[in-house]
């Protein structure tokens, strides 16, 4: 059957309705022509048996009589009408065989007086005589008188009456059956196509999506499909039709995949030019091991070293620090992890500061980290002097303090020097004691005028980048040193409720204690504030309080001043908010708290009351991998 | 290509359709070769009519007639150098016996054509064999309509019909007589009806119908019932069709009975032998007849046809007497010659056929044209009306 | 002369007490404004040193307490660097006297013998002007005593007017020893002034007290006048 594989589908579909509708119709035909045929044939003998029978009872008196005449009379009248076209004759003979009356106007038929003769007139027979020129039925009757056969009468049926209807009937049927052949061969043409088109124009579009040319417009696709199906139906055609459906689902599956190829064409081409000309530069490194599996020219020109180079090395060897500095490891939910200000080398040695951005993905089937790396050497340069400008700021602030400060212990060295020398000129001898305890004083007070000026110094010095181990209390105990007086002149109780056993944290000791100035200054400003504006019944209080929550060393600043309004509590955070009138702060204080603080991956915020007072409260990650125990406490 | 497929697939199922179908078409042994009947110097003719009997009159008179002009011819050499044979049974206006005498006529006889049949029944019966041997019938002595529609193309009607004759008695009661009651008295059988329904379309025409009908069965002479009812409905007129016997008893019962319409009888009757059993009860009564009367007197230039069949009749057969019936026969056998004659010495049926349909406008001198042709298988169309006078059939004019 | 100091530096209460036993003055100290107040109403001392800037109460206000004494001491207040307002302030309150830390020999001594010379005089002087013609005729010496204060308006402009200013080189404004002032007097010795200088008389301060000089430099009248100083006591 290897023709009727190598078939398109629509032949298949017509050669198979085709050969079914003719070998049914055949069928039909022959079961119809054999049926016919044999009750034609039984029908015309019977009704040939049952004329020769109504003959006889007719013929009987004038068998007897040999009256020639009305039995030639009565076999003519046996033919009248239609019966004609089957009784081809009628021959009345006596018992002996002889015809005594017959129908054979023209001639005898040939041998047919033998026939006769032959006949046993005694029984009912039907024989077939074919003989040339006739072809009948020969059907014998024979006439009785009681018991006694007395002649019989001879019904020749035509056959060609039979043959004759038969193909009548047959050509009747083949036409029918041609006729039924042509309009199926047309019907069956039309279902194939109106099958196999739409299929053949699905599969043409579906060859073109492969690929990949999806200029498919869905009017070109249901116009194509629709044009194939029948003609007469124009526009709109029968929504249930399942022709229709599939052109529908097609049209929506191609618009989709459309849509999701540009979408992903878009997509990859937004990534290569991400990845190829982004800003940043990007690595793409192994989920565990950060071993580098590819990186963008970015980060090539960065790093400074070759694509070749950087694949194979770990992230982390470009690092100043090893991979535990790194902090927060990041669930296995999390999108991203960052880390900020980390410390990288170039190749050439020089260092880069970084910010970090990570963010799992599949790379070539793999389950990688994209690891996004900001360059932000200037920022942090840039922030450095920020944080510089500001402490600029906070000395300007602490300068008056200072120099009272300083001014003390100048004072007494000046005031025991004056004496000295006054007693000198008056020539007047000093007291051994007195001597003793001005020299004394004098050197006390240059040591504490060093002291505060070393206080100063180690304020204003620029933070290294490395950050350190540190504990907060030290920057508090530093900065009470540097304003703890000063606030006390200012009738503010300075109050430290500190931790012995707080966690160390990973973090500048310039900054923190940056950090504390800036709260404790703003604390002594809105303690002041109340103190001048409203009624008070306590006295001024600033309380640091540091203790350990968790795995975290939490830092807290509180007074009793003024307080934040609400609505304000989102703005202190502003860069250039400030309350306090011009030329009195330029409002750089929280902010530039607060980056310090981000730095650090610490929390700040703020709970306040107005009128009543506000807690600043900072929570910095305790840093667990020191080289002391880290419960180990100290003052 | 679909073209290409298609007409293959419908010749492939032409061609199966053809093979199923396809006989051999029917041998017939008849043919316009058929010579039947026709040896090189003799034409068979055959005819059965009734010789004998109470119609006996009808079939003797009219073979006289014909075999007069018959064997004058033959007696000149024939048509073309053949002599026409003509064998006549007696059917004695049985159509059985008819039926069984044409069978041997030609079967057994093997006759080239039939001629002079008289009488409608016995017609009629054998119209299937004449269509089934395809031989022509030349000459009935009847009018009946049977015969001439639907037009047979083997039935040669030579005379007018009943339906004719009904008309122009009908004509002349209606119109000439100014009668509008007419009855109908008629022979209970083929001819009997074939008269009537002449009448009632006759009739129809004047917007009446027959105020009484009335019959009796063929071969008997019980027509007093007929009588009663057609006595009872006051009839001025009345139209009978059916032989001379139970006619003639009929009007002298009505004499008797002292009913007088105007008594009208077809042609078929035989005039001649109604008016000799009438005798003075015979006057006025009408007969129409489909040829003129048989007499030379006293017509101031006798017709010629009419002419040469006294002539005729009077040399061979010197004791009859002519008549209408004998006249009639005489046109028959005239046309018959004639049809022979213009058929040629290539005698066929077939050609004797086609002769028979070129005689248009042919007298057979009787001033009464004879055309077949494209018309209805019918020669004469005239119809002539007589008044029994003084025992004598007279025209009227 | 019995002396209170307060201040609430140790180093410097020591420092000052030396001094001022070496000077002879009899020295008791405080080391804040309370105990100060409490020390000046049991002492009853003839001058009391007080520092401004202390925890609790405030020089300033030991300052209008101890003036508000019956017999009130005269008052030097100590100031730190850079407090000028405060120091006027102390002025007006009734201060007779400032000196500046770190204290220098000179202005403790100016400050000692003013407050001497104050405290014999009887109580709190007027302000009044002696107009005088001294050596050459061009110029005009204007001697002040008392404290001049915003009222004294009246008193110098009838004074100027009186002085005529026709052929005057010279004004020379001389300090007498009980000269106070506070920061009215001071806006109302520049509102003076500045016509004369304006009208192209050279001005001339004589012997103001070396503590002052500071206050008049910062009032902008070391633009107007010269400042020539008085020979210091021993």
């Amino acid at each position: 059957m290897t023709f009727f594989d190598h078939l398109t589908l629509k032949n298949k579909i017509f050669f198979t309705c085709l050969g079914f509708v003719l070998l049914v119709s055949v069928l039909i035909a022959l079961f119809t022509r054999a049926l016919l045929i044999s009750s034609l044939t039984s029908g015309l003998k019977d009704r040939g048996v049952g004329i020769a029978q109504s003959i006889a009872d007719s013929a009987r008196v004038f068998i007897l009589t040999e009256n020639r005449v009305e039995l030639t009379a009565i076999a003519y009248d046996a033919r009248l009408g239609n019966r004609k076209d089957f009784v081809s004759y009628l021959v009345i003979s006596d018992k002996d065989g002889q015809i005594l009356g017959h129908t054979f106007t023209t001639g005898f038929f040939p041998g047919i007086r033998k026939v006769i003769r032959q006949r046993n007139p005694d029984n009912l027979s039907i024989n077939t005589l074919d003989q040339r020129g006739y072809s009948v039925f020969h059907i014998s009757v024979p006439v009785k008188e009681g018991i006694y056969t007395i002649g019989a009468v001879h019904v020749g049926l035509d056959k060609k009456h039979i043959e004759s209807l038969i193909a009548k009937l047959r050509l009747i049927f083949l036409s029918f059956l041609s006729v039924i052949t042509v309009i199926f061969f047309f019907l069956s043409h039309r279902l194939a196509l109106h099958i196999t088109r739409p299929i053949t124009a699905l599969i043409r579009y579906t060859d073109q999506i492969t690929k990949g040319d999806f200029n498919i417009l869905p009017d070109a696709v249901s116009g194509g499909i629709a044009a194939s199906g029948p003609p007469d139906k124009t526009g709109p055609y029968d929504k249930e039709d399942d022709i229709a459906r599939l052109t529908d689902s097609f049209i929506k599956m191609t618009c989709q995949l459309k849509e999701s190829t540009d979408r992903l064409k878009e997509s990859q081409k937004k990534y290569r030019s991400l990845f190829r000309s982004g800003p940043n530069p990007i690595f793409v490194v192994e989920k565990t091991g950060f071993r580098i599996l590819d990186a963008n020219p970015n980060a090539i020109e960065l790093f400074g070293y070759g694509l070749e180079e950087l694949i194979g090395m770990r992230l982390f060897d470009l690092a100043k620090h090893g991979q535990d500095h790194f902090s927060n490891d990041p669930g296995p939910d999390q999108a991203m992890m960052g880390s900020s200000k980390a410390g990288f080398y170039k190749k050439d040695g020089t260092s880069v500061f970084v910010n970090i951005h990570t963010s799992p993905s599949t790379y070539k089937d793999e389950d990688v980290i994209l690891v996004g790396t900001t360059d932000i050497s200037e920022l942090v340069e840039k922030d450095s002097q920020l944080i510089q400008a500001s402490k600029m700021a906070n000395l300007e602030k602490m300068s008056a303090g200072i120099a009272h400060e300083i001014s003390q212990p100048l004072n007494a060295i000046k005031m025991g020097s004056e004496y000295l020398c006054m007693m000198q000129e008056k020539n007047r001898p000093v007291n051994k004691d007195d001597l003793h305890m001005v020299l004394t004083q004098i050197s006390t007070q240059v040591t504490r005028a060093a002291e505060i000026v070393g206080r100063l110094k180690t304020f204003s010095r620029k933070t290294g980048f490395t950050s350190e181990i540190i504990n907060i209390n030290e920057c508090v105990h530093a900065v009470n040193k540097i304003i703890g007086r000063q606030i006390a002149l200012q009738n503010i109780a300075l109050v430290l409720d500190l931790d012995t056993c707080l966690p160390r944290v990973l973090a500048h000791h310039n900054r923190i204690e940056q950090v504390v100035f800036n709260l404790v200054t703003n604390a002594r400003d809105a303690v002041n504030e109340k103190m001048e504006t409203m009624i008070h019944d306590q006295k001024g209080q600033i309380l640091i309080h540091t203790f350990a929550d968790h795995s975290n060393a939490v830092l807290e600043i509180s007074d009793n001043g003024t307080g934040i309004a609400p609505g304000r509590m989102d703005s202190i955070f502003e860069s250039f908010y400030t309350t306090k009138e011009m030329g009195e702060g330029l409002g750089l204080g929280l902010p530039i708290t607060r980056g310090i603080v981000k730095d650090y991956n610490g929390t700040i915020s703020v709970k306040s009351t107005p009128g009543k007072g506000t807690c600043f409260q900072i929570i910095f990650p305790a840093h667990h991998k020191g080289t002391e125990d880290e419960n180990s406490c100290y003052r | 290509m679909n073209i290409f497929r298609y007409l293959t697939y419908l010749l492939l199922c032409c061609c199966i359709s053809t093979c199923f179908s396809c006989s051999p078409p029917p041998q017939s042994d008849l043919g316009p070769d058929d010579t039947r009947g026709v040896t090189a110097d003799e034409i068979r003719i055959g005819s059965s009519l009734a010789l004998k009997g109470h119609a006996g009159y009808l079939g003797t008179q009219m073979l006289q007639g014909a075999m007069s002009y018959i064997l004058h011819i033959n007696s000149q050499g024939g048509i073309h150098g053949r002599k026409i044979n003509l064998t006549a049974l007696d059917d004695g206006y049985d159509p059985t016996r008819c039926l069984y005498n044409t069978q041997q006529l030609i079967l057994e006889e093997q006759v080239f054509a039939l001629f002079c049949y008289v009488g409608t029944p016995t017609t009629v019966r054998i119209i299937p064999l004449v269509n089934e041997a395809k031989i022509p019938l030349v000459g009935m002595f009847t009018g009946a309509n049977r015969l001439r529609s639907p037009s047979n193309p083997f039935l040669i009607n030579i005379r007018a019909s009943y339906y004719q004759e009904t008309q122009a008695a009908v004509d002349y009661m209606v119109k000439t007589k100014g009668f509008d009651r007419v009855a109908v008295f008629y022979q209970y059988d083929e001819y009997g009806f074939d008269g009537l329904r002449g009448t009632e379309l006759a009739l129809q025409k004047y917007g009446l119908i027959p105020v009484a009908k009335g019959s009796y069965v063929r071969g008997t002479l019980d027509v007093e019932a007929g009588l009663e009812t057609i006595m009872a409905s006051r009839a001025q007129a009345v139209v009978m069709i059916g032989t001379y016997d139970p006619c003639a008893k009929f009007i002298i019962l009505a004499r008797q009975n002292g009913f007088f319409p105007l008594f009208h009888n077809v042609s078929f009757v035989g005039s001649k032998e109604l008016a000799r059993r009438l005798g003075h009860d015979g006057e006025g009564v009408i007969v129409s007849q489909v040829v003129p009367p048989p007499t030379l007197t006293p017509e101031p230039s006798p017709l010629p046809g009419v002419a040469e069949y006294i002539r005729l009749l009077a040399s061979h057969y010197p004791d009859t007497r002519p008549s209408f019936v004998g006249l009639e026969g005489y046109m028959n056998a005239r046309i018959l010659c004639e049809g022979i004659e213009r058929a040629g010495r290539d005698l066929t049926r077939e050609q004797f056929l086609q002769a028979i349909a070129s005689i248009d406008d042919y007298d057979p001198g009787i001033l009464n044209p004879v055309s077949f042709g494209t018309r209805e298988y019918q020669g004469l169309n005239h119809v002539y009306l007589t008044v029994i006078k003084d025992g004598d059939l007279v025209l009227i004019k | 002369m019995k002396i209170v100091v307060i201040d609430d530096e140790k180093p410097t209460l020591s420092m000052f007490k030396l001094f001022l036993n070496a000077y002879g003055y009899d020295v008791h100290t405080a080391e804040d404004g309370e105990t100060g107040l409490s020390l000046c109403r049991k002492e009853q001392p003839d001058m009391v040193f007080t520092d401004i800037k202390m925890p609790g109460m405030d020089g300033l206000e030991v300052l209008a307490r101890i003036r508000k004494m019956d017999q009130p001491p005269e008052v030097v207040v100590i100031t730190g660097h850079g407090d000028m307002e405060k120091a006027l302030l102390a002025l007006d309150l009734g201060a007779s006297d400032f000196i500046n830390k770190p204290v220098e020999r000179e202005a403790l001594n100016a400050a000692l013998c003013r407050a001497e010379k104050r405290r014999q005089l009887p109580g709190q002087l007027p302000f009044d002007i002696k107009v005088s013609h001294p050596s050459a005729g061009n110029t005009l010496e204007l001697t002040l005593h008392g404290r001049l204060s915003a009222p004294a308006a009246s008193l110098w402009r009838s004074c100027l007017e009186t002085a005529t200013l026709q052929g005057i080189a010279k004004v020379v404004l001389r300090f007498g020893d009980s000269f106070s002032i506070d920061s009215s007097g001071i806006s109302l010795l520049m509102e003076q002034l500045r016509p004369i200088e304006k009208s192209g008389i050279a001005i001339e301060f004589k012997a103001l007290p070396f503590n002052y000089i500071k206050i008049f430099h910062m009032a902008g009248m070391n633009k107007m006048a010269a400042f020539v100083s008085a020979p210091s006591p021993v």
